[in-house]
This record gives structure tokens, sequence and C-alpha cells, in this order.
């Protein structure tokens, strides 16, 4: 726009100064919604991961759980026992399995506890509710197995291997004939009668233990939950040996102890009945000190002073910033043409050639004042030549050289004399008929 | 309320109480205690609200000197009051021990002296004095603001003051004061007087050595009662620093500089400050000495971050005068507002007007046009190349136009501009 503004349009522009004006309303809620935005997406992502949270349908149980179709879950024996007709009863605690013992004087026990949950008392009350010879204990460690099933003791534990456990040829269970063959995993028992040997070792030199051991009383014990969990239910000679033991009956007791069975422990003493009965009035006293404190240094004399700053603009800045810009973008030539420009527009002047002079003209003056070869100066002001950062920092440093050369040929006070302004300032040189006229 | 730092001793002193006596209750008398400690003095301590405030300051001050800052303050109170007074001034000001003890007996008055030392030109403000009366225990005290505003107006400085005296005996010269009196020093005919050896000869006033038969010559003398019009901008084109004051500034140096010059050769001086309005407006004719007219017009002005309304510079040079005068324009040379803005509107100035365009140029774009290291600082000599030829081309843009340009670093701006306009008086192009 070179045309300069009307009084109108400076009107026009004047008003378009920002001015201290009440917002209005719909400006006001454009200014929340900014400010608030963030904050309503985050809160509104917590909810919905609240929501997903809420949701979600809840784990069901552990390992042999009757309900849970995870691959530890009980699931698959479970449904394949109701459909034989066979209530399942499930209980979380002592409590419940006794009751449930009295309601179903018949009903077979399953007992599964590898965290070791419910405690010797707990053992002993079940050992009294239940009937022996009903009962079915998967994977029971030594004080589950001394409390519930008499006369059987605990054998080495097994490594988890493909190779499975043999009923082996002296078998006295016809539950283990029939099933042949189960995992090799869990532990072994010692005692009443067994099957599936796991031990190496020669009959004589060590006693045999057993995957599956019936003590004298009745109560089944078997080394691995991996016969009756979802994983294994199908393989080797499990679901012989599952509905054999759980089959017994029309009713079958699923105790898996809880953490409903740990009894609550006493309270732990409190570190504060240790410390010295001054500490804590101390305490409170120093909290009122650093109230004290703190108002003492947090008081100022008087309201703030308000300074209006002004805006700080450097003036160089915009050439900087073009700097960088030449720079950022590898503008060599560029940069080149502004040097050389320069350079040629002070030589001129500083030899008096004028604004027209060609560049012959000039390169073949500069030789002639410094005495250098014509040609290397022509080259030199040819700025078509510099492509490169590392060529026109050679430039640069050759003109500014050269201007140098210039200024001591000419015998100019130095070298970094800015150019002489277009018209001489000083009035004693300037009278323009000052030689005529004698004082 | 104020509490002190004996207010905390005596808090750690009841430490001691509450280890031998560890009850809760042995907490609760000792904050009682405080707090009748604090309340006690609080009730004791002088009024600070009774307390009548009279400020004494100059109506205004010159950039870099000291001024004295008077607050009388009366207590009007029954009691001595006894503390500190603040007066709040802008940090710009320079006050020195801003918060001073104060102890004055009922109904008597203190003077609360402070200096200031302004750092920045423009109306500086207080808008209130605080005072707080410590208690006789000196554990808590009462504080109040009271309202007592002053304005400081801060002048520009005038450095360039001392370039005066050898510009206005250069004028003295040339105006025929002095003992050189030669043709060229002027255009306007002054007096006939013999002839003496080594008068010029052709200053030989033919007819009256007719009339008197003795060789008679003509005097000149510079023409008087010229008009100068000095137009500052302040717009955003003046708001850049170059050496650590805004171009503004340096303008400002520069005008007064040129009118008191002008002034004491006898011609009628004025100066507009606009940007898109008239900011300030002095004229000579008025009453009272022109500088002091003109730093206080000048003071309060301040750049504006708009585009400078350059259409409205011949108007105001028409409402100032219908004669052929000169035309200052104190701005900035940059390639775009001035072919924007400025290049439009010259033609309407230069039909009847000399016009100079005076503008800082930087010199730290000379230092880094001269450093030539590695990659970058080549890269920015070769902006500040770019950047001085655009200056450059403006220049010869506006010379081509019939306008004088004086363009020269902050410090020597004022004396440059002071010489062009004596080479035009004695040149008679005013």
């Amino acid at each position: 726009m070179s045309r300069p503004a009307g009084p109108a349009e400076a009107e026009v522009q004047g008003s378009a100064v920002p001015s201290p004006s009440v917002p209005s309303g719909s400006q006001v809620a454009a200014r929340v919604w900014r400010a608030g935005r963030v904050w309503l997406i985050v809160a509104s992502l917590l909810m919905i991961l609240g929501a997903l949270a809420l949701f979600r349908p809840a784990p069901t149980g552990g390992a042999l759980h009757p309900e849970s179709a995870r691959p530890a879950g009980g699931m698959a024996i479970a449904e394949v026992l109701r459909g034989q007709g066979i209530r399942i009863h499930h209980a979380d605690s002592a409590d419940q399995a006794l009751e449930l013992a009295q309601e179903h004087p018949e009903a077979t026990l399953l007992f599964h506890d590898p965290a070791g949950l419910l405690p010797d008392q707990g053992l002993d009350r079940l050992a009294e509710g239940t009937d022996p010879a009903r009962r079915v204990l998967v994977e029971p460690d030594l004080a589950q197995i001394r409390a519930l099933a008499t006369g059987i003791t605990t054998g080495p534990g097994l490594t988890p291997s493909e190779e499975p456990l043999t009923a082996g040829t002296d078998c006295a269970l016809p539950l283990a004939r029939q099933a042949e063959s189960m995992v090799r995993d869990g532990r072994l028992y010692r005692g009443g009668t067994g099957c599936f040997n796991g031990i190496a070792a020669p009959a004589g030199e060590v006693r045999p233990a057993h995957g599956v051991v019936r003590s004298d009383d009745g109560t089944w014990v078997i080394g691995s939950a991996q016969v009756f969990a979802n994983a294994g239910a199908a393989d080797h000679g499990h679901p012989v040996v599952a509905l054999w033991t759980l089959g017994q009956g029309e009713d079958v007791i699923w105790y898996l102890p809880t953490l409903a069975d740990v009894p609550v422990g006493e309270a732990p003493t409190n570190p504060s009945d240790l410390l010295p009965a001054w500490v804590g009035p101390v305490i409170w006293w120093l909290v009122v000190c650093a109230l004290v404190l703190m108002l003492w240094r947090g008081r100022r004399h008087g309201p703030l002073a308000i300074e209006p700053l002004p805006v700080v603009v450097p003036s160089s800045e915009t050439a900087v910033g073009r700097a960088r810009l030449y720079q950022s973008t590898g503008q060599a030539g560029a940069a080149a043409r502004s040097l050389h420009q320069a350079t040629r527009l002070r030589l001129a002047r500083l030899q008096r050639l004028g604004r027209g002079a060609t560049a012959p003209a000039l390169s073949s003056a500069v030789a002639a004042v410094t005495g250098q070869d014509p040609a290397a100066v022509a080259h030199l002001l040819d700025e078509s030549t510099v492509d490169s950062n590392a060529a026109l920092v050679d430039r640069a440093r050759a003109l500014q050289g050269l201007e140098q050369s210039v200024h001591a040929a000419l015998g100019a006070a130095g070298p970094a004399q800015p150019a002489p302004p277009a018209h001489p300032t000083d009035l004693s040189t300037q009278d323009p008929r000052g030689p005529e006229t004698t004082p | 309320m104020v509490l002190s730092g004996r207010l905390l001793a005596v808090a750690l002193a009841c430490l001691l109480p509450v280890v031998l006596i560890p009850r809760a209750s042995t907490v609760w008398w000792c904050l009682l205690a405080l707090a009748v400690l604090v309340l006690a003095d609080l009730l004791l301590a002088a009024s600070p609200r009774q307390v009548v405030l009279e400020r004494v300051l100059p109506a205004s001050a010159r950039l870099d000197e000291t001024v004295q800052n008077v607050v009388l303050v009366t207590n009007q109170g029954r009691r001595r009051l006894r503390g500190s007074l603040r007066d709040i001034w802008q940090p710009t000001a320079g006050q020195q021990d801003a918060e001073q003890p104060v102890d004055i007996p009922a109904g008597e008055r203190r003077r609360h002296v402070t200096s200031l030392m302004p750092r920045r030109r423009g109306a500086l403000r207080t808008e209130t004095v605080t005072v707080r009366s410590w208690g006789p225990l000196g554990v808590a005290a009462r504080q109040v603001d009271h309202p007592c505003p002053g304005t400081l107006m801060v002048l520009p400085p005038f450095r360039s003051r001392r370039h005066l005296p050898s510009r206005l005996a250069r004028l003295r010269e040339m105006d025929g004061r002095s003992a050189v009196q030669v043709r060229g020093a002027g255009t306007e005919f002054d007096s006939l007087r013999d002839y003496v050896r080594g008068d010029d000869a052709r200053s030989i006033d033919w007819r009256a050595t007719a009339r008197r038969q003795d060789v008679v010559v003509r005097t000149w003398r510079p023409e008087r009662d010229r008009r100068v019009v000095i137009v500052l901008d302040t717009s955003r084109a003046s708001a850049a620093r170059v050496d650590e004051e805004t171009k503004l500034d340096t303008g400002m140096e520069a005008s007064l500089l040129l009118s008191a010059l002008a002034s004491a050769g006898g011609d009628r001086v004025d100066l507009v400050a606009l940007d898109r309005t008239v900011r300030a407006r002095v004229s000579s004719t008025e009453k009272g000495h022109l500088l002091n007219r003109m730093v206080t017009a000048l003071a309060p002005v301040q750049p504006i971050l708009l585009a400078a309304d350059w259409s409205q510079v011949p108007v105001e040079v028409a409402q100032v005068t219908r004669q052929r005068s000169l035309v200052v324009l104190l701005t900035a040379l940059d390639a775009a507002s001035v072919q924007e803005g400025l290049l439009p509107v010259l033609p309407a100035l230069t039909r009847h007007h000399q016009v100079v365009v005076a503008a800082v140029s930087d010199p730290q774009l000379e230092q880094m046009s001269q450093v030539r290291e590695d990659a970058e600082t080549v890269f920015r000599a070769a902006a500040a190349e770019r950047a001085g030829l655009e200056r450059a081309a403006v220049a010869r843009e506006l010379e081509m136009l019939g306008v004088e340009v004086v363009d020269a670093p902050p410090h020597e701006l004022p004396p440059a501009l002071a010489d062009t306009y004596l080479r035009l008086k004695a040149a008679g192009r005013l």
C-alpha cells in the first residue's frame, strides 16, 4: 500500500486500538471455555476410567474356584459334576463349610488352601465337623495333612515335567488303575494306600511317595491341583480321579479358604507411646512459632508500587533476525550479494567514482590504487562464485581485507571508517564562495 | 497488624515451660500469654491513623538530577508515635532509603526526606504513604496506608546542550556580529560601508560609489525571521532502542538543540509531536521561555506502538505557516515506514518548503558488519550490510525529491542536525 492513509481510514484504524471495554457475555463464555477446556477433558477422562473400573465384571475367585473359567479355575469339573446331578455348594469360610456339612451330612468336602489361610484352630474344627471318609484334600501342606488326614505325611515336591506319573504295577487303588497316569506336578505324600509313585529310586532304598494317597479312614489326598483345574482337567487320567473322588455322593461342599478365615490380630503398639511426654506439646508450640515467623517476615511495609514498563525493542533486532533467516535457509548467495553490494558502494565512494560506476571500472580503479592484479580484484568483486558457507566466510574476509588495503593506500585513518556522509557537515569547508573571498 | 522478631524470641523462650510441664494446657496458656502481649502492645501504640501527611515536591526534574521528596508528618494523636514511614514511589523514581524510622511526639510535626534520582522520562507517581506505629514493648505494630498522591514530571535531559555554545558562535559569525563580515554569509542586504583592502571586488556597490565619490561595498547577513517547523515522530518507528535510549529520546535531544539554535538565530520555531494524533505542540511565538515550554510539553510523550499517519503532516505545517519554511522531520529511515507513509506526502511538502529528514542510525549495525569470524558472524555482517544498503537506498530516494537527509548515530545526530541548519541558513536556502 503506497497510498497515504486518508483521514477516514485513520479514524477506522484508530478505533481498532484495543481499549479497556466491558467484555460481552459471549466473550466471557469463550474465555471460560478456553481456560477450562483442558480440565474438562481431564475430568471426563477420569470419569470414563472410573466408570469402566466400576462396571467391569469382577474377577471371580482364585485357584479351583467353581465359577472361574480361567486356566487355574475349577469351572470345568464343577459343570461336569452338575451335569451328573451333583449339587455344588461353594463355601468361603470354615464356618460356612461346617454349616453346609451339618445340612448335608452325606456331602463330599473338597478342600484346597495353597496359601495356608486357614489357621490351626480352623483346621481342627473342620476335622471335627466333617466325615474323614468324605474329604478330598488337594495339595495340602503339612499342617493340613496332620489335622485332616491321619496317618499320612508329606513327601518331596515334584519338578513339573511333561512326563506323567504312572499308576504303577503294585497299585492297590482301583481309581488309579483306571486313570493310569497323572501330571508330574505339585507334591507327593507318604502313608496310607498310595499310587503314582514319584520316587525314581528302586523300592526298598527310599520309602516310596505317591501322587494320590488314600488314608486308612478314607480321606483322599490328591498331590496336584492340576487334576481339578480347567487347564488340566481333560489331560491324562485326571477326569477319572476327579469324578471318582468327588462323585461319591449327591452333594459336594467346595471349600476354598479365603481372607475371611484369617483371625483378626491385635493392634500394634503406638510409636508415640515410646517418645517422651513433652514431644507433642513442643511440636505444637513450634507450629505456633513458625506461624509467628511467617507473620513477622511476610508482612510488607505498604502496598506494591506499580511500574508501567515500556516495550524494549532493540533496533538491530530485525537485522539479527534476518541473519538467522539467511543462515537457517542456507542463503550464502544472498548474503554474499549484500556484502558485495555494500563493499562496491563504499569503494566507489572512496574512489569518487559516483553511483553509476561499472564493475570493470571499479575493479580496475581499485587494482590501480592497491597495486593488485586487476583480474584477481574483479574475481573478488564478483559475487556469483560464492555457493557455500565456507566460501562465504573466505569471501567476506577477503572483501574486508580489500577495503582495508584501499583505505591504507588512500591514507585514510582507520580500516573501519564509516563512509563519509553525502554532504560534509562542517561549515568551514562549505562556504560556496569561500576561496574567492579572502577575509 | 505487624509482628516483630521480638515476639518470635518470646515465643521461643516459651519452649522452656512447654518442655518442663508437658501438657496441652501449657501450650494454651503460652498462646494466651502471647496474645495478651500482642493485644497490649497494639492498644498502647500511637494510632497511625491520626496522622496528617503533606507532600512538598518540585513540579518537575531533569533526568539524572537528584530531587528532594519531602513528606511532612503531623502526629495528631495523644501518644508519641514511634515507628517507620515508607513513601511508595514507582521503582524508576530511584528513591533512596524509602523506609525511614520516625519518632514524633504528640501534636508535633516532622520532615520525612528522601532523595529521588529519576531514571525515566515522563510522569513518575506515588500514591501511598504507609505509616507503621510500634507499641511500647516493640512486639506488635499497627500499620495504615494513607493516600498521599504525588507526581514528578521528569523532563528530557537535553544532554546535547554542550554543543550549543560552538554553534551559537558560528551563528554569530554568520550574523555579522563578530569580525567576519563577508559576502556569502547570507543573502539579505544589510548595509553599506567603505571599502577596505581585502574586500571582495564583487561586493562593491557601484551606484553608491558613484554617489559618494568613494568606493563603497555592500554587506550581507543571513535572513532572519525564517520559519523552522520540527515534526517529531512518536509512532512505533521511534520506539526502537539505539544505545540505551529510544529513537524518540534522541529526536527530542536533536529538536531541543535545533530549537535553541534557531530561536537564537532569530527564526520562529514550531514543534509538533505526532503519530496518529498530535501529542505535543509548542511555538516560539507564545509567551515564556521556549526551551522550558518544549521540555515540559515533551516530558510525558512516549512512543506508541502504532504506525504514524504522515498525511497529517502537510496539514499541520500549513496550519503553522503559509510561507516557505524549513520542515525538519525527525523519524526513522525504515524502508517500509518511509515508503508507505512518508514518501507519498513528501511532494506536498517539498513544493513549498525546504525539508530535512533526520534519523538515528544504529552503530551496532556498523559493528556487526565488521565482525567476520565464522559463518554466523558473517551472516550477521551480511544482514547488517543489507540493512545499511536499504537505508542508503531510502536516503537516495529522499534526496531525489530534494530532501536533505541527516543520518547519524544517537550522540552525533543533534549536532549534525544543527550543522545542517546552519549550512542551509548560510546558503540562504531557508
